[in-house]
């Protein structure tokens, strides 16, 4: 970790704080410009959506999914970081869309357009979707602090 | 203070906000003790018993559960309950000064505050008393209702005495010069100890809670009610500086930390807290004589072991990284990160087969990066192992293609 990664770091913890995550659930580390969260991704307050100027949702399973990707969005643009890494208990992401379990099902995200329940391990109907637009951004944007 | 009423309303937040962190975590304790706290203020005593005698059963040598169960008995006027804690194993258990605390309480809700303020008294007459800060907040408390402000005013210019720093606090809460602009704080100090003075530790959360999109001032003033209500000024300090460190007003949250190891130098989160901040501002010689005087305090904290072998590999101070690294997953084997830096570590050294042994356990334990694909992928080569290189290659074109997606 260089003096760089150090910054990242609290870059990244301060801003998961001001946008209402539990850090105290969450491990954070930066690695070469590489941030890795590791834990149970979580909000701090229930609507903690609203609280940063987002729509409300009702199902809990889908505001923490909306959460997730602004963060993820969010982080991603924090000068100098290179690559957000993910390996949460409570959320898992593959092929680019986030998945949670919620109380009717399986409820997939990707990049905030659509939404839907499911019953199992099939994702079929939920976008097809990469992190393509986000990584473009890395880099090309300044920080936000 | 301004509003008497502030330190109170703000538990209502929190208390909708644990019921949320209860849902999706049922069993921790913690949570459950907080909630407990919570509701005995919001006046739901049997939430407050059933939360409480849950943190017990999942903890069953809960100090702080046990301490608000008995204050729980005493806000029922039950002192035969009271009693009856401080008889239990657990109760029996307790350090002496804290079975005092209790004893207090006990005697004020069964004989009134004169006869609380005699249990104080005798035991400070003992031969080795051991004083806690709750004594000298009883004593207070005691003298407030028996209106005894000669013995009210004496307290304070005690505490005074022992920590300036404590004097504008019990101002601005009504405890000094009670005149009609400190009438209504005060009273409040007295509805917030009649309840239940630990629920300073509920205070120091709420403020965490609102630092994150409320005012700076609206935390700093729940966290004045926490700091006269249970003496801690170091945690007082602490909390404040986190605040500043979180808005990213470096120097003050450096100051904040400071003035937190003056009132407790024994405790290791400031030195932590004031290390963590070096670390992110460049300074990292400053950084390593912080943490690592954390260490020598609490040697089993693994996070600053963690991050002192982080910063010592920067330094160059490969085999000092290494063995902090090592420390630090001794203490927690599950510290993925911790192993993630070891991998790279022990790569950079050259030494490929414990690279290659930790970096496979971080995959096993489920982070999956193009960046740790990659440094494998170099390992591998190392080794003579072309096929496991090329595998490695290829997840770190597509890192999320074969997460286990349990």
């Amino acid at each position: 970790m260089s003096s760089h990664d150090y910054r990242i770091n609290a870059e990244v913890r301060r801003f998961l704080v001001s946008r209402w995550v539990d850090v105290s659930l969450l491990q954070i580390g930066t690695t070469n410009g590489v941030v890795y969260l590791m834990g149970s991704f979580e909000p701090l307050v229930e609507d903690a959506l609203q609280r940063v100027g987002q729509m409300q949702e009702r199902d809990p399973a889908q505001r923490l999914l909306r959460l997730l990707l602004l963060v993820e969005k969010e982080l991603r643009r924090l000068r100098g970081v290179r690559d957000v890494v993910f390996n949460l208990r409570n959320a898992r992401r593959k092929g680019g869309i986030w998945r949670v379990k919620g109380p009717q099902g399986d409820v997939f995200l990707a990049d905030g357009k659509k939404k839907q329940h499911g019953s199992g391990e099939t994702t079929q109907g939920a976008p097809a979707q990469d992190e393509a637009s986000d990584d473009e951004r890395t880099d090309t944007t300044p920080g936000t602090r | 203070m301004t509003n008497e009423r502030t330190p109170l309303r703000a538990l209502g937040e929190l208390l909708r906000a644990l019921d949320a962190r209860i849902e999706r975590h049922p069993n921790y304790p913690d949570l459950r003790n907080l909630r407990g706290l919570a509701r005995i203020y919001s006046g739901d005593h049997d939430g407050a018993f059933a939360d409480l005698v849950e943190a017990l059963r999942l903890h069953s040598q809960y100090e702080a559960a046990l301490v608000n169960m008995a204050w729980l008995h005493a806000e029922r006027r039950e002192p035969d309950l009271v009693r009856a804690v401080l008889r239990e194993p657990r109760g029996r258990r307790l350090r002496p000064g804290l079975r005092v605390h209790l004893q207090v309480l006990e005697a004020q809700v069964r004989d009134g505050a004169e006869a609380a303020l005699g249990v104080l008294d005798a035991y400070a007459a003992q031969p080795r008393p051991e004083p806690e800060p709750w004594h000298e907040l009883d004593r207070l408390w005691l003298a407030v209702q028996l209106e005894r402000w000669d013995l009210v005013d004496a307290q304070v210019r005690r505490l005074v005495a022992q920590q300036a720093a404590i004097g504008p606090i019990l101002h601005q809460v009504g405890l000094v010069g009670r005149g009609s602009a400190g009438r209504a704080a005060f009273a409040t100090w007295n509805q917030c100890y009649r309840g239940n003075p630990h629920v300073a530790a509920l205070l120091r959360e709420c403020a965490r809670l609102r630092a994150a999109g409320a005012a700076f001032s609206d935390c700093e003033d729940i966290l004045r009610w926490s700091a006269v209500l249970s003496l801690d000024l170091c945690d007082f300090w602490l909390v404040v500086g986190e605040q500043h460190d979180f808005e990213a007003r470096d120097a003050d949250a450096e100051s904040a930390f400071r003035q937190a190891m003056q009132f407790d130098s024994r405790r290791a989160q400031p030195y932590i807290k004031l290390g963590q901040l070096y670390a992110a501002c460049g300074r990292p010689q400053e950084a390593i004589r912080e943490l690592q005087h954390a260490a020598s305090l609490q040697p089993r904290y693994a996070d600053v072991r963690y991050l002192l072998g982080l910063l010592l590999e920067d330094l160059g101070q490969l085999p000092e990284a290494e063995g902090h690294l090592r420390t630090a997953l001794d203490i927690n084997t599950r510290y993925t990160l911790a192993r993630l830096s070891l991998g790279y570590l022990l790569a950079t050294r050259g030494r490929w087969r414990d690279a290659v042994k930790q970096l496979e356990q971080v995959r096993a334990e489920g982070l999956v990066s193009s960046d740790l694909e990659t440094r494998l992928a170099e390992v591998y080569e190392q080794l003579g192992r072309h096929e496991d290189a090329t595998l490695a290659r290829q997840r770190a074109l597509s890192p999320e293609s074969d997460t286990d997606d349990g």
